[in-house]
């Protein structure tokens, strides 16, 4: 037989989530983890129960972006996400001590699997993942075993990222993942380019007070219908 | 505790696999726990037993847990090697409990340093076996 039987066990930890966004950006250096990150802590500044989980596994950096430090789950039927600034976190961070995570794409699969089989959200009105860049295992699997989760794009102005998006939203299309919004990164229309970013990484407080916070903020009520 | 969580897990897969192939009852489970998630059998069968009552049909299933040592197989040299403790502190340990993964952070090919390779076996929980009435 050789059965998991941790798919069964994500379904039971999610049950008192009431909505999963999926942040992705499908390409690389779109600012789709500090969006995740901000848009978390904004969630939860408004008042809403919300957790944030890196799937950016190979890139993971919400630790960083959140200024997380010798935070570590505690182990009360299983890990109870650390809260950072209001925002329940669950990182890989927690347990690769700084160094790089050289997994594949099946070994990444069972690792996402592994957490979200164990970790105790409890009742959340939001749950963010920072996805990973692009379609493979570990977005598509994310996809399967959290189908209620409704994708945030996030794109820039340029050819580059607006194309990748759009071959992207055919893929989510097939797969009957719905798209819930997009939003505009470095752009005029959008959330602009904020050069006081990298000074505010690592300070939530300072991360909420940033001109794209601000500008995020706002899409917020339209975004989320809240 | 960690383990209830994976206990549960346990307990809830068997339900719907009762539910999916229409049995009376579970009569029993057959666990594999594998070395490198390093669970403790007789805590994991004391807490599965505590777990099995919120599960109707699953509540008599008697809990056989067999182990399974672990192998790596190093995709640059091609060693298959078994997993070593040496010189691994409590906080590696922990990691590599929670997600076994997390061990090839930690742990070299012994025979060529890299630290490509993957789990063959023994990697963590699975089902191996589950019996009921029809």
């Amino acid at each position: 037989m050789n059965l998991d039987p941790k798919v069964s066990a994500v379904k039971n930890r999610l049950k008192q989530v009431k909505r999963i966004i999926a942040v992705s950006g499908f390409k690389g250096g779109v600012g789709k983890s500090s969006i995740a990150c901000i848009l978390a802590l904004l969630l939860a500044k408004a008042g809403k129960k919300t957790g944030l989980m890196d799937l950016d596994f190979n890139g993971d950096s919400c630790a960083a972006i959140l200024g997380v430090k010798q935070e570590f789950p505690e182990e009360i039927f299983g890990l109870t996400p650390p809260i950072i600034s209001g925002v329940k976190l669950m990182t890989p961070a927690f347990f690769s001590q700084k160094k790089a995570i050289n997994l594949r794409g099946a070994e990444i699969t069972n690792v996402i699997l592994e957490l979200a089989a164990v970790t105790q959200w409890g009742e959340l009105d939001f749950l963010i993942l920072d996805m990973p860049p692009g379609f493979a295992d570990a977005a598509l699997d994310i996809i399967r075993f959290m189908p209620q989760a409704k994708v945030l794009l996030v794109k820039t102005p340029s050819v580059l990222s607006k194309t990748l998006v759009e071959r992207a939203q055919s893929v989510l299309k097939t797969l009957n993942v719905s798209i819930m919004g997009e939003i505009e990164n470095l752009s005029a229309r959008g959330l602009p380019y904020d050069d006081t970013l990298e000074a505010a990484y690592g300070n939530p407080e300072k991360l909420k007070a940033t001109p794209l916070a601000l500008a995020l903020e706002k899409q917020i009520p339209k975004l989320f219908n809240i | 505790m960690h383990e209830w969580a994976l206990s549960d897990s346990i307990a809830s897969a068997a339900k719907e696999i009762l539910e999916k192939e229409n049995l009376k009852k579970v009569d029993e489970i057959v666990v594999v726990l594998g070395e490198v998630q390093d669970i403790a059998a007789k805590v994991f069968a004391d807490i599965f037993n505590d777990v099995k009552k919120n599960y109707h049909g699953i509540e008599d299933a008697k809990l056989t847990v067999e182990t399974e040592p672990a192998v790596f197989a190093c995709l640059n040299c091609g060693n298959v090697f078994g997993l070593d403790r040496k010189g691994l502190n409590h906080a590696t340990n922990e990691a590599i409990h929670f997600l076994p993964e997390m061990a090839k952070l930690y742990i070299k090919c012994p025979k060529c340093g890299s630290v490509d390779f993957k789990i063959t076996q023994g990697r963590g929980v699975f089902i191996k076996e589950i019996k009921g009435d029809k």
